[in-house]
């Protein structure tokens, strides 16, 4: 048998050795102005558990930011502390920051109605509320008592247009929002966060019920949305983040593992852990 | 081993006995000019079959690792291995070309051998040894310094051409001895041209860098 399959023996010894990761990647946590600041070691716990450790990480304006990492993680509770959605739950607490165009979310001065028009979210399940697709649009504007016709009926163009829905619904903007396939419901859900005219849209696996070219449709419109809205999506799926995200954070037991540039972090992450994520080796 | 760690080892198998394929028939293709070995020769030219073979079920099994769309290490094994793949069927190529000119070489009891096919076809040997080890073993250092022995090979090509022309010139009956002797040179120039393709591509491979075209680096 030859030399080289001689030395195979050998590379198989060597191999798992992290050396040839030791030398790459810049792991930037802070980027120059952030639309989104995590910062003095922010931490999350509920009651007693803590799931996020010392986090400190900057979002950049009008780009798709991706959090991976395995369930149980803390990426969506991070998620959810965007909008203080986690406020709604007993007993959570923090310590660290959190601030959006350099105001702290957690300023006692901020109104958290005037937090989730600014920060609008898109969940997992599309959850399109049971009335007409033009009122699932304007039910927002309608509950904080802006009624005018002329008004709402440009804002559920617009937001359909933004969310690539206009075309298929514009003839019947008032049958039921149920009758709407699941990828439709789901850029109904889009377009409803669209209609606040937010900064950030928050999505939490906003493609894990849909087929693949619901998927597609959805991932086409993440990238469009880019150009006026910053998106911070969690995603299991790692093709997908390498498909329509900038940067890409990933998280391990409650920490930040590395934060990235997308393409750095798939093709050559710093971390072995990380490496070993993403090519589906645990997790 | 889970499904996917078993098609990697299996793919990286294929690799490794593809090289040492081209590895040996490299070898052996220029064992047999310099030892003037017609048998050598023909059994030279048989080699290249399973090459060929590999090759066409590397890619089958590369374009099946694809299509799982693997990430980090794993994406950078399957491209630089099928790029490697190519490089080693066409080093069996020139194998078989060799071969080829040994076999007419070997029956013209006038044909002279010049030592720098030799020293040439040592070089070539090593540069592959070198490269095809840089890719098992990660020693990337050792794949950087095949570049730069490239230019040598380069440089006695061109005096092999050189001289032989001359030759040519000066004894028109050696021409077609001479010219095989020529083919040769040019393939294992070849030979150490798809060497340094291999070193470039164990160099992407363990350090994600690619130094194809440092001009071009930003």
């Amino acid at each position: 048998m030859s030399k080289i399959i001689e030395k195979q023996a050998l590379t198989q010894q060597a191999e798992p050795s992290g050396k040839m990761i030791e030398q790459i990647g810049v792991n930037g946590n802070s980027i120059e102005n952030p639309l989104i600041r995590v910062s003095n070691d922010f931490s999350f716990w509920y009651g007693k558990a803590q799931v996020l450790f010392d986090l400190n990480l900057d979002i950049p304006n009008r780009k798709v930011t991706a959090l991976i990492g395995p369930s149980g993680c803390g990426k969506s509770t991070l998620l959810r502390c965007f909008n203080r959605m986690n406020d709604l739950i007993e007993g959570i607490h923090h310590t660290g920051d959190i601030s959006i165009n350099n105001q702290s979310i957690f300023d006692t001065s901020l109104e958290i109605i005037s937090l989730r028009k600014k920060v609008g979210m898109v969940f997992q399940k599309y959850n399109p509320f049971p009335k007409s697709i033009y009122e699932n649009v304007v039910f927002s504007l309608r509950v904080s008592g802006r009624n005018k016709k002329s008004l709402l009926d440009e804002t559920v163009e617009r937001s359909l247009k933004r969310a690539a829905l206009w075309d298929e619904v514009k003839d019947r903007l008032h049958d039921s929002a149920l009758s709407l396939s699941g990828g439709q419901m789901q850029r109904l859900c889009i377009a409803r966060a669209v209609a606040n005219d937010p900064e950030v849209i928050l999505m939490d696996e906003p493609c894990s019920a849909l087929d693949p070219i619901a998927t597609g449709k959805i991932e086409e419109l993440i990238v469009e949305l880019k150009e006026n809205y910053t998106i911070v999506i969690v995603t299991h799926n790692m093709q997908q983040a390498t498909r329509i995200s900038d940067r890409t954070a990933f998280f391990y037991l409650g920490k930040l593992i590395e934060y990235n540039d997308t393409k750095t972090l798939f093709t050559n992450p710093e971390e072995q852990q990380t490496e070993d994520y993403v090519t589906g080796r645990f997790g | 081993m889970s499904h996917l760690e078993a098609e990697y080892s299996e793919f990286k198998n294929k690799l490794l006995l593809m090289a040492s394929h081209a590895e040996t028939m490299m070898v052996s293709a220029i064992n047999s000019v310099i030892k003037r070995d017609e048998d050598l020769a023909e059994e030279t030219k048989k080699m290249d079959s399973n090459i060929d073979r590999l090759e066409m079920e590397l890619d089958n099994l590369g374009v099946n690792i694809l299509s799982q769309a693997p990430l980090a290490r794993d994406l950078r094994l399957i491209t630089s291995g099928m790029k490697i793949s190519s490089d080693l069927e066409r080093i069996g190529d020139e194998s078989t070309t060799i071969a080829r000119r040994s076999s007419k070489l070997a029956a013209d009891p006038r044909a002279i051998i010049p030592v720098n096919i030799e020293r040439m076809g040592k070089i070539v040997g090593k540069m592959l040894a070198k490269s095809l080890s840089a890719f098992v073993s990660g020693d990337t250092d050792s794949a950087k310094n095949i570049i730069t022995k490239d230019k040598e090979v380069d440089a006695l090509n061109k005096e092999i051409r050189t001289d032989l022309i001359l030759a040519i010139k000066q004894n028109p009956n050696s021409t077609e001895s001479n010219l095989n002797i020529i083919f040769i040179a040019k393939s294992l120039e070849r030979i150490g041209d798809h060497s340094k393709n291999i070193a470039r591509d164990a160099v992407f491979l363990f350090e994600a860098k690619d130094i194809r075209h440092p001009n071009l680096s930003k």
